[in-house]
Formats: structure tokens, sequence, C-alpha cells
């Protein structure tokens, strides 16, 4: 695994990115400036939050493999700046702009895998960029999708991805 | 149904008795109850016991053991990996007497811990959240196709504090003690036979024999020996496995004593399911007294699958 450990300067780029597009709380901007970020790979930045110099990690890998560290917290891609599913789930409740409530059947289209049509309702307010997603019953983050103005495309990770789920067919709810 | 092999059965019998044999055989017809952990990273277990109600889903909740729940109600096959709930990691599907290492450990958020044998991370994941995600822990597998399972458990559970490597337990038990680098705390959760999971892989049967208990024996020996270098003055080792075979779990413990006999501390431990000792004695060798303190978790006693676990302190 590469390990290229983030300097304050790239770090707080980062930030400043999810501060303005998420309009992100201080406690967010708080809890990960403690944190050390690294970059795995071209596109993908990871966050660790154990006590561990990653300074060292260089040195340990010399004999011994390290295939994984931290949380995959972002990638960039095609301009934009991805929050990963798990990275959502972590720190999309400090987020105050750029989130959308889908309805429970948008909820399962998105477990299915299908792009989202937006009701216009749904699209005041919301950039086009990554924006982040929540079910309507307990607000339980789900991630992320890219808004093109229009409709929202999934990244729900196959691996999330549900083939058979049926948000309606709970006891005791419509 | 596999059957039992004659060896197997008088083994089980000539360590619990035939009578308390029959009843944990009897085991081998049943599934244990689907139990699931909390994951604190992501969730409080109010939440979650909000959702399972929603769901009509009957459950139990097993007192000191906080943020596990087993489920009464008969599910369809992978029904509680199919929640909004597992999928965003807000609980980790789990036998309860998987729960108890981890707790017997009491890992800290100022701490150096190892996980020695990692995957799946059932144990991993418990360990990050009881250390509020914080401190310092290695997760290792040899396995490299089981450190993928383990990578995306950790990132399904929202672990950020932890480095995963991929080596021989040895090995890195080995690299850590020439940088002078020791841990405070260290699990070895053991490959095993298994025993203890025919109630959920009665495959197990087919595969029991006794080289293979030999096998394993020998390699356990040699992890928790090697975890034993490993650990600081004062720190804490804690073995498990889900195997029931004495050359598997007291005798390895016994090897660890007669290998360190100034530098060691069996600890009793006290964790919330019904425990039996370890034996004082096996096939004519009797054992440490301080072999008692370890704990034996017998299916037909809680109804999960059965454990062994045993808390060592590192003392001079």
């Amino acid at each position: 695994m590469e390990f290229k450990i983030l300097g304050r300067d790239e770090k707080k780029k980062i930030i400043e990115y999810f501060r303005n597009f998420y309009d992100l709380e201080e406690k967010f901007i708080k809890e990960i400036m403690s944190m050390q970020l690294f970059a795995s790979g071209k596109e993908k930045i990871r966050i660790y939050s154990g006590a561990l110099d990653l300074a060292n990690i260089p040195k340990i890998q010399k004999e011994i493999v390290v295939s994984n560290a931290g949380l995959y917290l972002i990638k960039n891609e095609n301009g934009y700046t991805r929050l990963s599913f798990d990275g959502a789930t972590m720190f999309g409740k400090y987020a105050r702009k750029n989130v959308v409530v889908l309805s429970e059947e948008q909820v399962e289209d998105l477990f299915l895998g299908y792009t989202l049509l937006f009701e216009e309702e749904q699209k005041k307010g919301l950039d086009k960029g990554f924006i982040i997603l929540k079910e309507p019953r307990h607000k339980e983050i789900l991630g992320v999708g890219l808004f093109n103005g229009n409709e929202l495309l999934n990244y729900l990770p196959k691996e999330r991805r549900i083939s058979s789920f049926e948000y309606h067919k709970i006891p005791g709810q419509k | 149904m596999y059957e039992m092999k004659k060896e197997f059965k008088e083994r089980i019998e000539k360590q619990i008795g035939k009578r308390d044999a029959e009843k944990f055989f009897d085991t081998f017809k049943q599934r244990t109850r689907k139990a699931f952990r909390v994951n604190t990273i992501k969730a409080n277990s109010e939440d979650i016991k909000e959702r399972i109600k929603e769901r009509g889903w009957k459950f139990r909740q097993i007192p000191g053991l906080n943020g596990a729940f087993i489920i009464d109600t008969e599910l369809n096959p992978g029904e509680l990996g199919k929640t909004i709930e597992h999928n965003i990691g807000g609980y980790y599907i789990q036998e309860i007497t998987s729960m108890l290492p981890a707790l017997a450990l009491n890992p800290q958020e100022n701490e150096k811990v190892l996980d020695l044998c990692a995957a799946p991370g059932s144990k991993t994941t418990q360990i990050a959240a009881l250390m509020n995600n914080k401190g310092i822990l290695f997760a290792n597998e040899v396995r490299k196709d089981r450190v993928n399972i383990l990578s995306t458990n950790l990132e399904r559970c929202g672990v950020a504090n932890t480095i995963v490597t991929n080596s021989d337990g040895l090995r890195i038990c080995k690299f850590f003690r020439e940088n002078k680098y020791l841990f405070d705390k260290i699990l070895v959760d053991a490959p095993c036979s298994g025993e203890g999971t025919i109630m959920n892989d009665p495959s197990i049967l087919r595969t029991w024999n006794p080289n293979m208990i030999k096998k394993f024996s020998r390699i356990q020996k040699g992890l928790i020996e090697s975890a034993f270098n490993t650990l600081v003055v004062g720190g804490t080792l804690v073995y498990s496995t889900c195997t029931l075979e004495v050359e598997e779990d007291e005798e390895v413990i016994q090897y660890l004593i007669d290998k360190f006999p100034k530098q060691i501390k069996v600890e009793k431990i006290s964790l919330p399911l019904k425990s039996r000792s370890g034996l004082k004695e096996w096939d004519n060798k009797k054992f440490d007294k301080e072999i008692l303190n370890c704990a034996k978790f017998w299916p037909q006693d809680n109804g999960s699958e059965g454990f062994f676990i045993a808390r060592i302190r590192k003392i001079e």
C-alpha cells in the first residue's frame, strides 16, 4: 500500500472544500484536523485516527506487508471530491448543506443500483456535486450520489447494494 | 447431518462425562440464535433496539454484555445482513461467545494493542470500538485472501485507528521485538479445529481428525509464545479459540507456563456467560493450578458457540 502523508496545507485544502460544499460544523473540522490524512494511490485519501505516527509506516513496510490503514475517506475524480460511503456515514452528520432526504421509493432504488430522479422540492438548495443522502425514517446517512442538476447518479458501492431490498415490508410500517 | 467420529465422541466423553457429552452432541441438531453487537463507533444500542422493535423481531439482551442482542425471531437466511443498519455498520453479526475475548482483553484508548489473527474482523472491530477509535491497533492476518474481508469489515464499521498487516504471526512479532516495539495488550484468537462451531458448521464433524488437533496445537504454541515475548511487562495477553480440544486450549496455556514460569499469571476472568474452569489434568498430565482460571464456554451451557479464553498477565 502506498502512503503519502498529507501536509497541513493539503489537509486544509480538503477541509476547506468540505467546509464550503457541505457547510460542515466546526466539530467536524476539529475532529478531522486532529487526525492524520494520507494518500494511498493517485486518487484516494484515507484518514487515520490512531496514535501511531504514520511516518513510521515505510520502515514497517520494508519487512512487513501493510495492507491497509485507517479509513478510506475521499476520492478525487472528474474534478469532484467524493466522500466515500463510510466517510459519509462517519462525518456526514455534521453537514448542513447539500444533504437530501430521499423518499422510501428512492431508498429502494438506491439499494438496487438505479439512478434517482429528484422532485423539484428535493432539488432546492442543492449544488451540483456529491450530495449526502439520508433515508426518510431515521435520517441514517446512505453515502453520496452525484447530482447533475436533474438526477442523482448512484455511487452506492456494489458491495453495499442489496438485490432484494424492500424498504416497505417492515411490519408496522406503511 | 454428518456422522460423529468414534474418537471425537470418546474424547468429549472423557473430558466432560457421558451425560454432559450427550447434551453437547444434542446441540449439533440446532443452530445458534442469530446475534449481533452494536458498533458504538457508528450507532448506539438504544437506537438499534428501537429499529429491531419496529421490525417486530423478538430479541433478548444479556446483562453485562452491553450492545449485544440475540434475535429470537426466525429470520430468513441473510435477513439480518440485509438491513440498512447493518449496511451502514450500525451492528456486526457475531456469536455471543465470540464477543467475550475482546471484553477479557479490555483495551483502553491510550494503549498499544495487537490483534494477531484478526480476520474476519469481529474482534478487531470490537476492540477498536472499545478504544473509541483511538490509540494504536495493529490487526494482523496471515492469509492474504482473508485480509480483504478484514479490511471490508473495518471500513463498514468506520474503524480508523487500525493498521492492517498481512504477515505470519511469528514473523510480525519478531519484527516488533527487534524494533523494541512492545504492546500493552495482545489478542491471540488462534486458528483452531473449530469444534465449538459445529452447531453452525456441521462439516467440522466430517473434517475432524486427531492429526489436525496436533497440527493446530503446534501452531498455537508458537503464536502464544511469540506474542508473549512481544508484550510489555505488566501487559495482558488474551488467548482464545473456538475449539474445546484440551491440546489446543489448556495444554497451550500449560506450555506457556512451562516456558515462562516466573513471568506469568493466568488471571481469573469474570464474563457474563456461563463458563467452566480449565481442566486439572488430561491424558495423565497434571496441569498447573493456574489453568483453573481459564474459562471454557460449552454450547450446551449458553446456546452459543463453544469458546476457550485465557487471560495472561506478564508479571516480570
